[in-house]
C-alpha cells in the first residue's frame, strides 16, 4: 500500500491547511489577487482599472493607434467586440478573485475549534469588492458563492448582485474591528465601501448616514499634501480608507507584488528610460483644471484649449499655459515645461512614445517620483512594475461621496462644506515648483473654495461631480461614474468633438446608450452556456 | 553413412527453434529438432549439404565440410505468412494471432534521415497517425486510432524491457538500432496492458546480435547531406506596402488633407514617398552612427524576412555497430552521431547515443540478458514557436522597410512606436540572440532480466527496466535596445529536471501442444513508479552584457535570484498490476485467446484505484479448410473485445486539493511586509477513477498468389467512457479554481486500417519489386461531454477561441462564422442581414456573413463549426524496386480531408497589426472602382466587421500527398569488396520531401499542435515547415 501513494511534493494539502495558518494562507492570497495578476496577463486585469478610464474623457490609451490595437477599438467605442480579450482576462481575473474569497470561507467555515469569523469578515469583504466590480462593468452577473463554485458551477447571470455585496459588506462591519492594520479590511473599510455601494444604486439616504458616520466617527482625515496619495512616502497615510498594497523590489518573484497591471503606463521614452507609453491624460482633462477666481468652469472649460506643445519638436520652443490653474494639474497632468515627479521638466515631445496619436501629457499619479527608487520595479521587457499603491477608496473620496448624497438630497450646504473641504487641502498643500527658480510656482496657480453663491441647490450636483473629476482624474473612477449619472455618451461624444482640435488624428465612432454596459465576454458565453449576453450587446454587430 | 552431426537451432531473437526440419539436400534423409532446438543425425559425405527449414524462418543451407557441430540461427522471413509479431510479453505467430497488429518494416522506415522514431511511423503503419512540424529535435504526436480523450492521448510504449507513455523517449533512440517496431492495436493484443492501453501499445525492439554468428559484423552507416526550405509565402515589399497603407486610408474616408493622413516613413503625400533613412526618436542621418543616441537604419526596400530567417542546413549521421554471438551469447554494441541544423536560422539539433545489448545463455534451462541504452542530445531552445511572436509569426508580422541590420552593423529594429514599423521585432535579432539558449539531456535506459526453462515449455522471466533522464535549460533573454518596446534588464534562467522510473516485471509463460490442440498461457505480476522533479531559477542583471556567452551561469548575475515557485515541482506516480493471457487454437484454424490485467494505481483513491481489463477474442483460418481453393495461400477472419484504460492525467494528483504557495501570484505585502500566501492549484475529486474504452475490433487478413499479395482490413469501433474532464465554469481561468476532474465525458472513434502488398518474391527473376499501400481513417465522435453537454472550448490566443467541440461532431472542431462573401455594393449590404453597419456604404468590402439562425441579424449565435484536424484518412505508398546491386525505393504519404486554421492569415490579410506586412493576397483587395472583383475584404486602417474573429476565411483543406522518400541505391559486388574484408557496400543518393501536393495557403500542410492539446489541434501561427533533405550515404558491413 505504501507503493501506491503517488506524492507531491512542495504542495500543500487540505489536511496542512485545515487550520488558522491555512485559513491565513488562503486569505493573503485573495488579498493578493486585488491587483488582478494571476499569470503574465496583467494589464486588462489590472486592479487600478486604468484601462477603464482610458474609455473616458480623462485619459487616452497612449502609444501608438496600432499599439493594443483591442484597446485602442475600446476607446474610440467603434469596435466593442464582445471577443475583445480586455473584456474576457478583466472578467476572468475578477472572478479568480470570488473564487479565491470563497476559498477561505469555505475553509475557515470546516474549522470548528478556533472562532475565524474576523478572518471569513476580511474574505467576504474582498468578495464584495471583487462582486461590486463585477457588478458595475457588466451588471447582469452570475453569483458565485462558496458553495457554488464547485457544486453548481453553471449558474446564470440574472442581474446586478447589490443584495449580496451589500450582505458580504455588512458582514464585514459587524465582525471586523476598527483597525487591522495597514493594507487589510477593517469596520470603517466596509462602511465607506457599503456608502459606495448605496450611491451606486442612488440610496441617498442610505449613503449619506452610512458616510457621514465615516467622516464623523471614523479614523480618516486628508492628507495635507495631495501628492502623497500617489507617492511612495505617503503609503498607508491617513486619507487611506482601501488600497491595494503595491510593493516592487520586495523580494517576490518576477515583481510580483507591484502593479503589474499598470506596466505599461509609463513614458516611452525620458527619465525611468521606460518603454511604453500608455495612459496619457487628455486635452479635456488639462483643461478641466483652469479656474477663474480659483472656482473653475464646469461649463466652459473646453470652449479654449489652454498651451499645449502637440507637434512640437522638444528642440523647438514653447511656453506653458499662464492662465489661471487648479494646482492640482501638475499632479495629476504630464505637462511641458512643468516639473515631472521631481524628474526635471518635460520635455515635450521626446518624452511622449506617440504623441501624434494620444497626445502630449504624460501621467503622474501613478508613475514614479524622484528620490524613490524603492518603489520602481522592473520586469523583462521595457515594462515598469510600480511600487505605488492604488487607493480604492481615500477620504477625498468619500468626502466627495458624502457631498454627492446630500446634494442630490437638496442639502447644498452639506455637500458644500465637504467639497470646501477636499478643496481646502488643495489649496493648503504644496504647489509644484518652477524647476529653474524652486522658489517659485511652476504655473499660475490659483484656487479657491466655493460660496454659497456660487454653490447652490440648481447647481451643487454638477459641482460635486465636477470636483470628483478634478480631485481624482486617473484614478479609476470616471468611467463609472458617467455611466452610473447616466451621462456617458453625452459627455464623450462632446469629448470627441472638442478633442479633436488637439489630436488632430482622432477618429472615433459614435457612444451610445449601450456602452454604459460592457459585453459579457463571448468567451465566457462559450465556456459556461448558461450565460446569456447583456440585451445591449446581443444585436447585430 | 558414418558422419555424426549435432547442432542446435535458434532464432535471431535467441529462441530455441523446436520441429526444424533438417534434411540432407537431395535426399528424403532427416530429422527434426527436438524441444530444445537440438538435433543430430548421420550424413553421408562432408559435401553433403544440410537443409534447414521451418515456416516462418527463411530457409537455410549448410555444407558440412570437416564439422560435427553445425549450429544454426535461422532468420525471420518477413515476407512469409508464418511471421512472427512481437507483443510486448510474448511473440505470436502472424498465423495464428488473433489481434489487430501492424509490424514496420524497420529497415526501409528508417532509411529516411529522421531525428524521431515516429517520423519513420508515419503512413507507413496502419491505424497511427502522425503529426509533426519540422522543428529539429521536437517530439512529434503519435496517435493510434483517433483520438479517445481530453486528455493525454499518447501510446504507451514499449522499448524492450521498459515502458513509457513519454514520446520524447522516441527522439532519444536511435532508429538505426532498432530491430522491429509494432503496434497493437485492438483490445486482442493491447488490453493486456490494462490501464494504459486505450491509445495502443507500440513495441520497438533493438538489435540483439545473434548466437552462432561466428565472426563479429561491423556495420558502418553515414550520412550527410543538406536540408532546404521549400516554399516561402509570398508577402509585399516597402512599396507595395506604402500603397496599401494608401488605400487602407482612402478607403476609411481619410484625404491628404486630413491631419490623420500618412505614415511616418511614407510621408502624407498623396502617393507614399518611402523615407531614405529611419532610426531612434530624434535621430539625425547627418551626424555620426553612434549606437547609444544616433541608432539609424536605411530604410529597406523590401526586406524578405522569410529569405532573411531560413538558409540551407546540414544533415550527417554516423552509425557504428558491432554484433555477433557465440555458442552461448550474443550481443549488439553501437554508437552513434547525429546532427540536425534547422532551416530556421539558429535552431539546431544533436545526439549522442551508445547501445549495448547483451545476452548469455548461461545452460539450456537459464538466459540472463540486458539492454542499455544512453542518449546525450542537446537542443538550441528557442522562443515559443506558437503565438503571434513565434519567430515564423513575426517574419509574417515583420516590416518589410525594416533591414536586418542599421548602419552601426547593429541590429535594426521598430526603434519607436512612432516609427510606423510595428511592433514585430527583427526575427533574425531574435534568432540570433537565442542561438546559445541550451536544452541538454542526458536519458540512461534500459533493462535486465533472467529466463529460467524448469521444464519444457514453461518460462519464468523476470524483468527489470529503468529510466532515468536529466536535463539542463538554459534560456537566456539578452537586451534589445533597436526594439520599439526595449528589454531594460537581461535574464537568465535556468531549469533543472529529472525523471526517472522504474519497470519490475515477474511473469511465466508455458506452451503445450496436445495433438491438435495447442495451449499458450503466460501471466505475472508488475510493479512501476516514475517520479519527476524540475527546479527552475532566475537572475536578472548580467553586467558583462550579451556578448558574453560564458558568463550566462546564475551567480554572474548581479540582480536579485528567484525560484518561481510556479516552476518548481516534485510528484511521483505508481502502478500495480497482474495480468495474464490463455491462448488455444485447434489444428491451427480455430484460434481463441482471453486476457485479464488487474491494476491499482496511486492516481486514484483507495475503491476507485483498481480496474480490471479484460478482452477475448476469436480467429477462423479459413485457408486450412478444405473447402477454399489453394492459390488462398492464407484467410482469416478474426474478432476482439475488450476494456482498456487510460489513468495518464494533465495534473499529478487528481483525487485531492492541491494548493500551492506562489511568491509570484499569492504572496501579498501588508504594509511593507512580504506576507505568504497560498492558492488552490487543483480542486480535487476523491470518486475520480479510470477512463475506460470499450473497443470492437473484425479483421481479415488474406494472401494470395503463393503470398506475393496480401491484403489486411480491419474495422474498429472504440468507445471511451468516464473521459476525465473538468467541466467549464463562468470563472476557468488560469489560477482561478478551475473545476475538478470528472468522468464525464464519451467519445467514439470509429474506422478502418487497409494495407494491401505485392511483392514478387515467387518469382525468380533478378528484379524484385514490392508496392505496398497502408490507408487509416477514423471517424472521431464526441458522444458526451458533461451533464449540460456543454461544448468543448479550446484555448485561446489574445481572447480569440479557435475550436469549440460540439457533441455529435468531432474534437477539436474550428468554430466561427460563415463567409458568404464579399459586399460588392450597398444595394447587396441593405438586401442582406443586418451586420450592424452604421450605414450600408459602411459595408461594401466587407464580408458577408450567413445568418445561422435566421435572426435577421449577424452575431454571436451566428457561429457554427467550420471543420477540424481530423483527415477523412491518411496513407502511405511505398515501392521498392531491387536489380542486382542496384535498388529504388519511395516513399509517398499524406492526409486527406484534415482542415487547418490558418491563423496567420489574422496577421497579414488584416491590419490586425497594421504597420505590419501583408500578404500578396492583398494586392486582390476588395475596391469599389479599380478592382470590384477582389477576393480580400477592402483594405482599411482598422479590423471591420469582426473579420479577424474566428471565420471560414481562415479554414483551409490541409489536405496534401508528399513524396517523402526517394532513394537510389548501389550495392558493391561481393568479389570486389570481399578483398578488401567487406561483407557489404552500399552507398546511396536520396531526397526527402521532394514534391508536395496541397492547397493549402500556409507555409507548410504538416503543422505542430498549439497549447498541446489535443481539443486544439490544426491550427497554424506560423508552424516550423518540413524541409526537403538531399543526402548521400555509405553503409558498410566488415
Amino acid at each position: 500500500d505504501e507503493f501506491l501513494k503517488g506524492t507531491q511534493k512542495g504542495t500543500l494539502s487540505d489536511e496542512s491547511l485545515q487550520n488558522e495558518t491555512g485559513v491565513d494562507l488562503l486569505l493573503t492570497a485573495a488579498y493578493s489577487i486585488l491587483d488582478g495578476s494571476v499569470d503574465g496577463q496583467n494589464r486588462e486585469r489590472s486592479g487600478d482599472n486604468w484601462w477603464i478610464d482610458v474609455l473616458t474623457d480623462e485619459a487616452h490609451k497612449g502609444s501608438t493607434n496600432g499599439d493594443q490595437a483591442i484597446l485602442h477599438d475600446l476607446q474610440t467605442y467603434s469596435n466593442w467586440s464582445t471577443s475583445n480579450n480586455y473584456f474576457f482576462l478583466k472578467w476572468e481575473g475578477l472572478y479568480a478573485g470570488v473564487n479565491r474569497c470563497n476559498a477561505v470561507i469555505n475553509l475557515a467555515n470546516s474549522i470548528t475549534d478556533v472562532d475565524l469569523t474576523q478572518k471569513i469578515a476580511e474574505a467576504r469583504f474582498l468578495r464584495g469588492h471583487f462582486n461590486f466590480e463585477l457588478t458595475r462593468i457588466w451588471r447582469n452577473v452570475p453569483y458565485i458563492d462558496e458553495i457554488a463554485t464547485i457544486e453548481n458551477p453553471d449558474v446564470a447571470n440574472n442581474g446586478p448582485l447589490w443584495d449580496e455585496i451589500e450582505a458580504d459588506f455588512q458582514f464585514a462591519i459587524t465582525n471586523l474591528p476598527e483597525d487591522l492594520g495597514p493594507g487589510r479590511a477593517n469596520s470603517w473599510a466596509a462602511k465607506a465601501y457599503m456608502g459606495k455601494v448605496h450611491l451606486y444604486q442612488e440610496e441617498w439616504t442610505n449613503a449619506e448616514t452610512i458616510l457621514d458616520d465615516v467622516i464623523n466617527n471614523g479614523p480618516y482625515d486628508l492628507n495635507a499634501e495631495f501628492v502623497d496619495n500617489f507617492n511612495g512616502a505617503g503609503k498607508n497615510g491617513i486619507e487611506v480608507v482601501f488600497s491595494i498594497q503595491h510593493e516592487a523590489n520586495d523580494g517576490a518573484t518576477n515583481n510580483g507584488n507591484g502593479n503589474k497591471g499598470g506596466e505599461l503606463n509609463f513614458p516611452g521614452g525620458g527619465p525611468y528610460g521606460s518603454c511604453c507609453g500608455f495612459y496619457q491624460p487628455t486635452q479635456d482633462l488639462a483643461n478641466a483644471f483652469k479656474t477663474t477666481g480659483g472656482l473653475p468652469q464646469p461649463n466652459t472649460y473646453n470652449n479654449s484649449d489652454i498651451d499645449n506643445d502637440y507637434g512640437v519638436a522638444s528642440a523647438d520652443p514653447f511656453t506653458p499655459y499662464a492662465g489661471e490653474l487648479d494646482p492640482r494639474i501638475d499632479y495629476t497632468v504630464g505637462r511641458r515645461g512643468i516639473d515631472y515627479n521631481g524628474w526635471g521638466e518635460h520635455v515635450g515631445f521626446d518624452w511622449v512614445r506617440a504623441q501624434a496619436d494620444a497626445g502630449p501629457y504624460l501621467p503622474k499619479k501613478n508613475t514614479y517620483k524622484a528620490g524613490e527608487d524603492n518603489t520602481r520595479g522592473t520586469a523583462g521587457w521595457g515594462q515598469q512594475v510600480p511600487g505605488l499603491h492604488y487607493n480604492v477608496i481615500r477620504f477625498a473620496d468619500v468626502l466627495l461621496m458624502a457631498a454627492e448624497a446630500k446634494a442630490e438630497l437638496g442639502d447644498a450646504a452639506g455637500a458644500m462644506a465637504l467639497v470646501n473641504r477636499v478643496r481646502q487641502r488643495a489649496i493648503d498643500m504644496t504647489t509644484v515648483k518652477d524647476v529653474a527658480n524652486p522658489t517659485n510656482d511652476a504655473a499660475n496657480y490659483s484656487i479657491a473654495l466655493y460660496t454659497a453663491t456660487d454653490f447652490t441647490a440648481a447647481n451643487a450636483v454638477e459641482l460635486v461631480r465636477f470636483e470628483r473629476k478634478l480631485e481624482l482624474a486617473m484614478e479609476g473612477h470616471r468611467y463609472f461614474d458617467l455611466t452610473r449619472w447616466g451621462i456617458l455618451p453625452e459627455v464623450m461624444n462632446e469629448f470627441f468633438t472638442n478633442e479633436v482640435r488637439t489630436v488632430s488624428t482622432l477618429v472615433t465612432g459614435t457612444v451610445q446608450d449601450r456602452h454604459e454596459v460592457f459585453p459579457i465576454p463571448l468567451r465566457a458565453i462559450d465556456v459556461a452556456e448558461n450565460l446569456t449576453q447583456n440585451p445591449e450587446w446581443s444585436a447585430a454587430q | 553413412q558414418d558422419i555424426a552431426i549435432s547442432g542446435k537451432v535458434t532464432s535471431t531473437m535467441g529462441e530455441e527453434l523446436p520441429g526444424v526440419s533438417v534434411l540432407i539436400k537431395g535426399t528424403s534423409q532427416g530429422t527434426v529438432t527436438n524441444a530444445e532446438g537440438n538435433y543430430s543425425l548421420k550424413a553421408n559425405s562432408a559435401d553433403d549439404i544440410l537443409v534447414f527449414s521451418f515456416i516462418g524462418m527463411k530457409a537455410q543451407e549448410a555444407v558440412i565440410g570437416g564439422r560435427s557441430v553445425i549450429n544454426i540461427t535461422m532468420e525471420e522471413d518477413v515476407a512469409s505468412l508464418e511471421e512472427v509479431i512481437v507483443t510486448g510479453y510474448s511473440s505470436e505467430s502472424k498465423q495464428t494471432i488473433t489481434g489487430s497488429v501492424d509490424a514496420l518494416d524497420a529497415e526501409k522506415a528508417f532509411s529516411i534521415p529522421s531525428t524521431s522514431a515516429a517520423e519513420g511511423f508515419q503512413g507507413r503503419l496502419t491505424g497511427v497517425t502522425v503529426t509533426s512540424d519540422g522543428s529539429p529535435g521536437q517530439a512529434p504526436i503519435v496517435r493510434v486510432r483517433g483520438i479517445a480523450t481530453t486528455g493525454n492521448n499518447d501510446p504507451l510504449y514499449i522499448i524492450d524491457g521498459f515502458q513509457t507513455n513519454d514520446p520524447n523517449f522516441l527522439t532519444d533512440l536511435n532508429t538505426s538500432d532498432i530491430e522491429s517496431v509494432t503496434v497493437l492495436k485492438d483490445a486482442a493484443v493491447a488490453s493486456v496492458y490494462g490501464a494504459r492501453a486505450t491509445n495502443g501499445v507500440i513495441v520497438i525492439k533493438t538489435r540483439k546480435g545473434s548466437y552462432n554468428a561466428g565472426k563479429p559484423t561491423v556495420t558502418f552507416d553515414m550520412s550527410y547531406g543538406v536540408q532546404t526550405p521549400i516554399e516561402f509565402p509570398d508577402m509585399l515589399n516597402s512599396e507595395q506596402l506604402g500603397e496599401v497603407f494608401w488605400q487602407s486610408m482612402e478607403n476609411d474616408g481619410l484625404t491628404s488633407a486630413d491631419d490623420a493622413w500618412g505614415h511616418p516613413q511614407f510621408g502624407d503625400g498623396d502617393t507614399p514617398q518611402l523615407s531614405q533613412f529611419m532610426g531612434k526618436p530624434g535621430f539625425d542621418s547627418s551626424q555620426p552612427y553612434d549606437a547609444d543616441n544616433n541608432r539609424f537604419a536605411r530604410t529597406s526596400n523590401g526586406t524578405d524576412w522569410f529569405d532573411e530567417l531560413f538558409d540551407d542546413a546540414r544533415y550527417q549521421n554516423y552509425y557504428l555497430s558491432v554484433n555477433g554471438g557465440t555458442e552461448s551469447s550474443k550481443y549488439m554494441m553501437s554508437m552513434g552521431y547525429m546532427e540536425r541544423e534547422g532551416i530556421l536560422l539558429g535552431t539546431g539539433y544533436d545526439r549522442y547515443t551508445g547501445r549495448a545489448n547483451t545476452e548469455f545463455a548461461i545452460n539450456d534451462r537459464l538466459r540472463i540478458g540486458q539492454n542499455l541504452s544512453l542518449a546525450y542530445s542537446n537542443q538550441v531552445l528557442q522562443p515559443g514557436m506558437n503565438g503571434d511572436d513565434s519567430p515564423i509569426a513575426l517574419a509574417y508580422r515583420a516590416s518589410p522597410l525594416m533591414p536586418v541590420y542599421d548602419e552601426g552593423g547593429n541590429f535594426a529594429g521598430t526603434f519607436a512606436s512612432s516609427a510606423g514599423l510595428g511592433n514585430a521585432q527583427n526575427p533574425v535579432a531574435v534568432m540570433t540572440r537565442a542561438k546559445d539558449n541550451d536544452n541538454a539531456n542526458l536519458r540512461v535506459y534500459g533493462d535486465a532480466f533472467i529466463e529460467v526453462e524448469p521444464i519444457d515449455g514453461l518460462v519464468l522471466k523476470s524483468n527489470i527496466g529503468v529510466n532515468y533522464r536529466t536535463g539542463v535549460g538554459n534560456i537566456y533573454t539578452a537586451l534589445n535596445p533597436e526594439h520599439s518596446e526595449a528589454i531594460t534588464s537581461n535574464m537568465l534562467s535556468t531549469g533543472k529536471f529529472v525523471s526517472s522510473g522504474y519497470v519490475w516485471s515477474n511473469y511465466l509463460s508455458y506452451d503445450k501442444k496436445f495433438g491438435n490442440h495447442t495451449v499458450s498461457f503466460f501471466g505475472g505480476v508488475e510493479a512501476i513508479k516514475n517520479s519527476f522533479e524540475i527546479s527552475v531559477i532566475q537572475q536578472t542583471n548580467f553586467l558583462l552584457g550579451d556578448d558574453v556567452v560564458d558568463f550566462r551561469l546564475i551567480g554572474a548575475g548581479t540582480g536579485p535570484i528567484s525560484a518561481p515557485q510556479g516552476s518548481n515541482s516534485s510528484t511521483s506516480s505508481s502502478l500495480f498490476s497482474y495480468f495474464g493471457k490463455l491462448s488455444y487454437n485447434f489444428s491451427n484454424k480455430y484460434l481463441l485467446s482471453a486476457t485479464l490485467r488487474r491494476d491499482e494505481t496511486s492516481r486514484f483513491l483507495e475503491g476507485n484505484n483498481t480496474g480490471v481489463f479484460p478482452a477475448f477474442s476469436l480467429g477462423w483460418v479459413l485457408s486450412e479448410e478444405a473447402f477454399i481453393p489453394d492459390f488462398i495461400a492464407n484467410l482469416k477472419v478474426r474478432g476482439s473485445y475488450g476494456q482498456m484504460g487510460n489513468q495518464s492525467l494533465p495534473t499529478a494528483n487528481p483525487v485531492s486539493n492541491i494548493s500551492v504557495l506562489n511568491d509570484e501570484y499569492a504572496f501579498y505585502n501588508f504594509g511593507g511586509a512580504n506576507t505568504p500566501g497560498a492558492i488552490l492549484q487543483n480542486p480535487g475529486n476523491p470518486n475520480l477513477t479510470w477512463e475506460t474504452s470499450v473497443q470492437q475490433n473484425l479483421g481479415l487478413d488474406v494472401a494470395v498468389l503463393g503470398g506475393d499479395v496480401e491484403f489486411t482490413f480491419d474495422y474498429f469501433d472504440i468507445v471511451s467512457q468516464d473521459n476525465i474532464i473538468a467541466p467549464p465554469t463562468v470563472t476557468t481561468g488560469p489560477y482561478a479554481p478551475t473545476n475538478p476532474y470528472f468522468n464525464l465525458g464519451e467519445i467514439s472513434n470509429k474506422g478502418i486500417d487497409l494495407a494491401l502488398s505485392y511483392a514478387n518474391n515467387s518469382s525468380s527473376s533478378e528484379l524484385k519489386y514490392q508496392v505496398g499501400l497502408k490507408v487509416s481513417r477514423y471517424r472521431n465522435e464526441i458522444l458526451k461531454t458533461d451533464e449540460q453537454d456543454n461544448s468543448l472550448v479550446g484555448g485561446n490566443i489574445r481572447g480569440i477561441t479557435f475550436t469549440n467541440s460540439e457533441v455529435g461532431g468531432p474534437i477539436s472542431s474550428f468554430y466561427g462564422r460563415e463567409v458568404v462573401g464579399i459586399f460588392r455594393s450597398e444595394a447587396e449590404v441593405a438586401a442582406a442581414p443586418d451586420h450592424g453597419f452604421a450605414t450600408d456604404a459602411d459595408g461594401v468590402g466587407r464580408f458577408q456573413y450567413a445568418d445561422l439562425d435566421g435572426n435577421g441579424s449577424i452575431d454571436d449565435m451566428d457561429r457554427k463549426s467550420l471543420g477540424s484536424p481530423n483527415p477523412d484518412f491518411t496513407y502511405g505508398f511505398n515501392l521498392d524496386i531491387q536489380y542486382k546491386g542496384f535498388d529504388l525505393a519511395l516513399f509517398i504519404n499524406g492526409s486527406k480531408g484534415n482542415e487547418i486554421y490558418n491563423y496567420t492569415k489574422a496577421l497579414t490579410d488584416f491590419p490586425t497589426f497594421y504597420n505590419g506586412n501583408r500578404s500578396g493576397r492583398v494586392l486582390d483587395a476588395f475596391h469599389p472602382t479599380d478592382n470590384p472583383g477582389g477576393s480580400v475584404p477592402a483594405l482599411s486602417q482598422s479590423v471591420q466587421n469582426n473579420e479577424t474573429q474566428p471565420s471560414s476565411y481562415y479554414v483551409e483543406d490541409g489536405s496534401f500527398m508528399r513524396l517523402k522518400n526517394l532513394q537510389i541505391g548501389y550495392s558493391l559486388p561481393e568479389d570486389i569488396i570481399s578483398t578488401v574484408g567487406m561483407s557489404r557496400a552500399r552507398i546511396y543518393l536520396q531526397a526527402s520531401n521532394l514534391f508536395t501536393i496541397t492547397d493549402y495557403s500556409g507555409l507548410d500542410p504538416e503543422i505542430g499542435r498549439f497549447n498541446n492539446n489535443d481539443i486544439d489541434t490544426g491550427i497554424d501561427f506560423g508552424s516550423y515547415p518540413t524541409s526537403q533533405t538531399y543526402l548521400i550515404g555509405l553503409s558498410v558491413d566488415f
